[in-house]
């Protein structure tokens, strides 16, 4: 009996030490890499952007008055794959800089249009 | 009926279209050239201050930046030696020239001109779109290695080249670029080909040393590379300069616990990633990290708490934040059940 645990436990040793190998051969095995944290933060700030965006009163207004509901832009926000929300942030970066309600919105809704 | 909602829809398209192309032309309309609008009203005072720069000086040009003149299309490896001899890493040309140039596109990429940045041991810092910070760079005695776009939005012509000074009285910026030694171009012409160019451009920096235009961001984006290019010790003491700058920085602390980790310093990585989920608690990635620090440390029972916070706050099933838990499971297949 004693000896039957003994394997056991060498069998759950070796279990865990190859476990540690598979996941990730590198030095970096288990860990998340920080490059990983960083590519994930900034996707995470430009849905962030969006969303601020579509807070904004004037832009509430200007959709409302294009027939969109804001909580359907919203959804949709939220719904944008990590290409999608790059590709529009690079929109966004290519206005000028104090860009009105009515510039913003006809990016959103462009953008609304071609994802629909 | 289908049929005429669709027309509808793109008929309502097609007006959108429209619109936004005229919203953008009168956009174009209103300047060209923010960045050179604003650091003409505000001079080189500091980002911020409201002071007209009447008092200020009106020139800046770094005189003793070295000029390695290029040859045909090879502008990236000569402006890449330009700030590494000031930086004080004397480059050679033709070495610089085998690790950027790359002759099918006739020219160099931006990834390479960071990662040969990186190969001595500097870090390849982004500029920001912002004519004052470039200005403010150059008094700091930062060369700006710039992108340039000298054709059209269509028909590029791309060009690399180090800004050394900024004469307001005169409107120019002056350049170290191609094959003259130091060229001028008014202050708007230079902005329209910048911008072309996606406002590229980076400053190089000592990895102790985090400059003023740094942003938490942008500084640890230039760090992290050096984990996978095997000068994790580059990569540790940036992120330690981060955390003296940015004491409140999560991604800092975990890149600091990450190198530590890869350098088999379990024990440094530990206290690390502890300190991490002070900063952010309802981050998984500082309890992940934590729990195979501790698992590397063979303490598998201190591990399973942080463990199974890390797979609490996993999305889904297959997050590799429950595999610190899995690993413990497997070990003691009790550990998953409550």
């Amino acid at each position: 009996m004693p000896q039957g645990i003994l394997r056991h436990r060498l069998l759950n040793a070796l279990l865990i030490f190859m476990l540690i190998g598979v996941t990730a051969p590198a030095a970096h095995a288990g860990i998340v890499g920080t490059d990983y944290l960083l590519h994930e933060q900034a996707v995470s700030e430009e849905r962030q952007r969006l969303a601020t965006l579509l807070e904004r009163d004037d832009v509430q207004a200007a959709l409302m008055a294009h027939g969109v509901s804001a909580g359907d832009a919203a959804e949709r926000v939220a719904s944008l794959s990590e290409q999608e929300l790059q590709a529009f942030g690079a929109q966004m970066d290519e206005l000028p800089a104090g860009a009105g309600a009515v510039t913003i919105l006809l990016v959103l809704i462009l953008l609304i249009l071609i994802l629909r | 009926m289908i049929s005429v909602a669709r027309t509808a829809a793109r008929t309502a398209c097609a007006r959108t279209v429209c619109l936004l192309v005229l919203a953008l032309l009168l956009g174009a309309c209103a300047s060209r050239t923010p960045l050179t609008d604003d650091l003409s009203r505000h001079g080189f005072s500091e980002h911020g201050s409201a002071e007209n720069g009447s008092a200020g000086p009106s020139v800046i040009e770094l005189t003793d930046v070295p000029f390695h003149p290029q040859r045909r299309y090879q502008c990236g490896p000569a402006a890449l030696a330009t700030v590494l001899e000031y930086a004080g890493h004397p480059a050679d040309v033709a070495q610089l020239r085998d690790r950027v140039y790359v002759p099918a596109r006739r020219g160099s990429l931006q990834p390479e001109m960071r990662a040969a940045v990186r190969d001595y041991g500097l870090l390849p810092l982004a500029h920001p779109a912002d004519m004052r910070m470039l200005a403010s760079n150059l008094a700091q005695g930062y060369p700006v290695l710039v992108m340039q776009n000298l054709g059209f939005e269509r028909l590029p012509i791309w060009h690399y080249a180090v800004v050394v000074g900024i004469d307001l009285e005169a409107g120019n910026v002056i350049l170290r670029s191609g094959t003259q030694q130091r060229e001028t171009l008014s202050l708007k012409r230079f902005e329209r080909s910048w911008a072309r160019a996606a406002h590229w451009g980076m400053t190089l920096h000592a990895p102790d040393a985090v400059p003023a235009h740094a942003t938490e961001q942008t500084w640890l984006q230039a760090a992290a590379p050096f984990e996978q290019t095997g000068s994790p010790g580059v990569a540790e003491v940036a992120y330690s300069a981060a955390l003296e700058r940015w004491p409140q920085s999560f991604h800092a602390q975990m890149g600091l616990g990450n190198v530590q980790y890869q350098r088999g310093r379990f024990d440094d990585a530990e206290v690390a990633f502890r300190r991490a989920t002070t900063l952010d608690a309802a981050h998984p990635a500082g309890w992940h990290n934590l729990a195979w620090a501790l698992i590397r440390q063979q303490r598998f029972s201190d591990a399973e708490a942080p463990a199974r916070q890390a797979a609490a706050m996993a999305a889904d099933e297959s997050s590799r934040y429950r595999s610190a838990l899995e690993a413990l499971q497997a070990q003691h297949p009790s550990a998953g059940n409550e």
